[in-house]
């Protein structure tokens, strides 16, 4: 009663309960398995799990959807008029009955009617299995609708379905009849609606076809099997009624042989082999008409033998075996071709002939007329044995040009089911066939602008692409040009840093050994002014800064003039060139940095400090380091380019 | 089916995680969850009085239904009052009432007699996307009710189940039994044992 289960529900609601439980299912998986990696073993199950859940609700939702179909349908029915008949295009009669003979509902809805004046009329529309039908409502209950002189129970065998150019929720059902094709405009309540009834109208004319194609074969199917067991039935009737003949003629020729067995002899082994040859002639081994034939050929001759022995023979009897020769032949020819049995067959023939033999030598004390007799009787076995076997034949030939014209019915039927099925389903050809024509013109065209679309679509691509190649082209040029460079300014600066190197180097020898530096190129020079400088310690702090900032073609000055004062004697040491080097160097920056030489050192030094404050004295020059130091970098190319011209000069003066 | 009149079944729709089960929770049970769990749970129940009576309001959530129409037709076809959720914020939620709206008029036919109450959840959400006044503009076109409400804050949740119930015209319902609750409960709790001996 408290089941955790039921939970104290009712029947309905356990019942709506599990038909809303069974949706819930995906969700729930579909939630498992965003939580499953799909490394995970059971992410494979969990997957199948989904997909097996989602096809049996699937399913439950086609049987709930057919449920509730039948079931409105049953409500329909239930409410239509019992005496509202339609006449359909075709003639036909429709009536309430019909409504659930054999059909099901498809779809239903409200739709309206337009009749010939323009008006609409409210409608309730059915599409049942193979036909769409409007009813109307009249006192609670629903009648076929009454549409001018036409017919509210369309066909959906030749139907076509057309949107309404103008009317966005219109749809056009002409019936293409065969003497005069009938149209019906419908209007649904929306564009949705109408798109909806025209999908589903169309679905159910495919599937109409289909059951053409597949379904009434199927039915035919039926009905060939039917046919089948006709034909069969008809066959073996056929055959006992052979075998009837058969054994009529076998009495017969009993009877026959009792009559001329009246005379002694009677042969016992014969009849039962003819017997045998007769019983055995079924439609299996058709061909036994050869052998007895040949037979009765030679019976003939026999005869012909006797005769022409004068012997008097029976005028009836003779004419009767002349009569065989002559007609049998064609048989044997057509039969000549499929003996397969021949074997058997002749085997039965020699051993009659043997028996013949035997009778002929037995008889030969006999009178001739005996002989003639029995060849005769014999004869007269073998034709009506023949004839039995032509007759089994004609059923046999029957039989095959039957199953060939069957076999033959049905392949053309096949071939014929698709090209054909519009006229053999009376199908007025002209309007579906254009029909078909239309839209397969339309979706030619589709195909087209399809391919028109790839086309421009793969010539963009190309294009786009081939712009990107030359954007990735002129990138990659950038890049090693920007790499070239590059390469190019680090071995600037590599060389820049070298030179910083070899100034630095200098100025500590100079720092460290208190004389001037000089220049690797004018190192020959360099020991000499060493010595001078290294005379002059006081100055050092004033020549690093001037080492540092104006180069090295200022040091052999402010060497030269600190160190003139104080050691005269070295002055004769000094290369003359070097003098005059500094003094043209001397005048040069003299012109350009005029009035700054308000220092407490000499004119030169003050050039040397252009940009120190007036205060400046010996000692703030080391502040200045850093910040000077660049342009001390490049004024020392400059400066060093002039002292090679003033050693040139030296040299050349 | 004689007890079938004691049972007043609200159908509820909407797009995934607008807040179906909150609402139906916070009705409920009164109580929120922060994180989203898809629903499993199939109906909820309540205990109303309608016509001087009790009767059981059963609230179905829908949930994955919308893949089966023709389950989800069932569904309406059992449900007499509708409540369409989608949340203010996403647009998207909004549209894809559409068609069950649509699919609820087929069925139903005539939706005037039927209450439908179009419901803006998450109300208590700042980054709105659909105005207020959109989905009024959209509930007078269906010529239903409307009203936003957020689970999270419980704003507006019970008026709008008791709003929903006095749309029904054909019946005189109310969420409040009146009377003394205790003698109420022990009627409804007649009620139902006389439903389950049956």
């Amino acid at each position: 009663m408290s089941s955790s289960i039921v939970r104290r529900l009712s029947i309905p609601e356990c019942i709506l309960l599990v038909t809303q439980r069974i949706t819930k299912y995906p969700v729930l998986i579909q939630r498992i398995l965003q939580h499953t990696k799909e490394s995970d073993p059971d992410h494979g199950c969990v997957c199948d799990a989904l997909r097996c859940v989602k096809q049996l609700i699937t399913a439950v939702d086609s049987k709930v959807n057919e449920q509730e179909k039948k079931q409105r349908l049953r409500e329909v029915y239930s409410r239509t008029d019992s005496k509202s008949i339609m006449r359909m295009k075709s003639g036909q009669m429709f009536a309430k009955e019909d409504l659930i003979r054999g059909r099901k509902m498809l779809h239903d809805g409200a739709l309206q009617l337009k009749n010939s004046a323009g008006r609409l009329k409210d409608v309730q529309a059915m599409l049942l299995s193979d036909v769409l039908v409007f009813l109307q409502e009249k006192d609670q209950k629903y009648v076929f609708a009454s549409l001018d002189q036409r017919s509210t129970v369309i066909s959906l065998q030749n139907l076509i379905v057309r949107e309404v150019a103008n009317e966005e929720r219109g749809l056009f059902l002409i019936t293409a009849g065969t003497d005069s094709p009938e149209m019906v405009q419908v209007l649904a309540s929306s564009k949705e609606e109408r798109n909806t009834w025209r999908a589903i109208i169309q679905d159910a004319m495919h599937c109409m076809e289909k059951d053409e194609d597949e379904g009434v074969p199927s039915e035919t199917e039926e009905d060939r099997r039917q046919q089948e067991n006709r034909a069969k039935e008809i066959r073996e009737l056929l055959r006992r009624k052979d075998e009837q003949i058969l054994s009529l003629l076998e009495e017969k020729v009993h009877i026959f042989r009792e009559l001329s067995d009246w005379s002694p002899a009677p042969d016992d082994p014969n009849p039962p082999v003819r017997e045998r040859m007769l019983f055995m002639a079924t439609p299996d081994d058709v061909t036994k008409g050869e052998p007895i034939i040949k037979d009765a050929l030679r019976e003939v001759e026999n005869l012909q033998g006797y005769v022409s022995s004068s012997v008097g023979v029976p005028a009836g009897l003779e004419g009767g075996g002349s009569v065989g020769p002559v007609c049998l032949p064609r048989r044997a020819e057509t039969f000549g071709g499929f003996d397969s049995h021949q074997m058997n067959s002749s085997k039965n023939g020699e051993k009659e002939e043997g028996d013949e033999s035997l009778d002929l030598r037995r008889t030969e004390s006999d009178s001739v007329l005996k002989k003639v007799l029995h060849s005769v009787t014999h004869l007269h076995e073998l034709l009506i044995a023949l004839q039995a076997v032509v007759l089994q034949q004609d059923s046999f030939i029957e039989d095959q040009r039957q199953t060939l014209s069957d076999r033959l019915a049905a392949t053309s039927r096949h071939s014929s089911s698709s090209s054909l099925s519009s006229s053999s389903s009376s199908r007025p050809s002209s309007l579906i066939e254009q029909e078909k024509h239309r839209s397969l013109e339309r979706q030619r065209q589709e195909a087209a602008t399809l391919q028109k679309q790839q086309a421009a679509h793969q010539e963009e691509k190309r294009r786009r692409e081939k712009v990107w190649e030359l954007k990735e082209r002129s990138l990659a040029e950038r890049e090693e040009r920007l790499r070239l460079e590059e390469e190019q300014t680090k071995e600037r600066r590599r060389h820049l840093a070298e030179e910083g190197e070899l100034l630095h180097r200098k100025k500590e020898e100079f720092h460290s050994s208190g004389s001037l530096d000089l220049d690797s190129k004018e190192a020959a020079e360099q020991p000499k002014v060493v010595e001078v400088s290294s005379s002059a310690p006081s100055r050092e702090p004033f020549l690093r800064i001037g080492s540092k900032r104006m180069g090295k073609s200022f040091n052999p000055f402010s060497s030269t003039s600190s160190s003139k004062p104080q050691g005269a004697e070295k002055e004769s040491q000094l290369p003359s060139k070097l003098l005059q080097l500094a003094k043209t160097k001397e005048k040069k920056d003299k012109r350009k940095k005029k009035g700054k030489g308000e220092q407490t050192q000499t004119e030169w030094t003050g050039v040397l400090v252009p940009e120190a404050p007036g205060e400046g004295s010996g000692e703030d020059f080391p502040y200045k380091l850093p910040s000077g130091r660049h342009e001390a970098d490049s004024d020392e190319l400059c400066v060093r380019s002039r002292v090679n011209q003033a050693v040139k000069q030296d040299t050349r003066a | 089916m004689p007890e079938q009149s004691n049972d007043y079944r609200v159908v509820v729709f909407g797009a995934g995680g607008v807040g179906k089960s909150s609402l139906v929770l916070r009705f409920v049970k009164g109580t929120f969850r922060d994180t989203y769990i898809p629903t499993v749970e199939d109906t909820y129940r309540q205990v109303i009085s309608c016509d001087k009576s009790v009767c059981t309001l059963q609230i179905t959530d829908t949930t994955g239904s919308h893949q089966f129409p023709a389950m989800q037709r069932l569904s309406i076809s059992k449900g007499h009052a509708f409540i369409l959720v989608y949340s203010i914020t996403s647009k998207q939620s909004l549209e894809e009432l559409k068609p069950i709206y649509q699919q609820v008029l087929a069925i139903k036919g005539n939706v005037e007699a039927i209450p439908i109450m179009l419901v803006g959840n998450k109300s208590d959400e700042t980054q709105r996307e659909v105005d207020t006044k959109d989905g009024e503009a959209q509930a007078n076109q269906w010529k239903c009710a409307f009203m936003e409400t957020s689970a999270k804050t419980n704003h507006n949740v019970t008026e709008l189940f008791q709003e929903l119930l006095n749309l029904d015209k054909k019946r005189n319902m109310s969420l409040n039994i009146d009377g003394k609750r205790s003698g109420k409960q022990s009627r409804a709790e007649r009620l139902k044992g006389k439903c389950s001996v049956m």
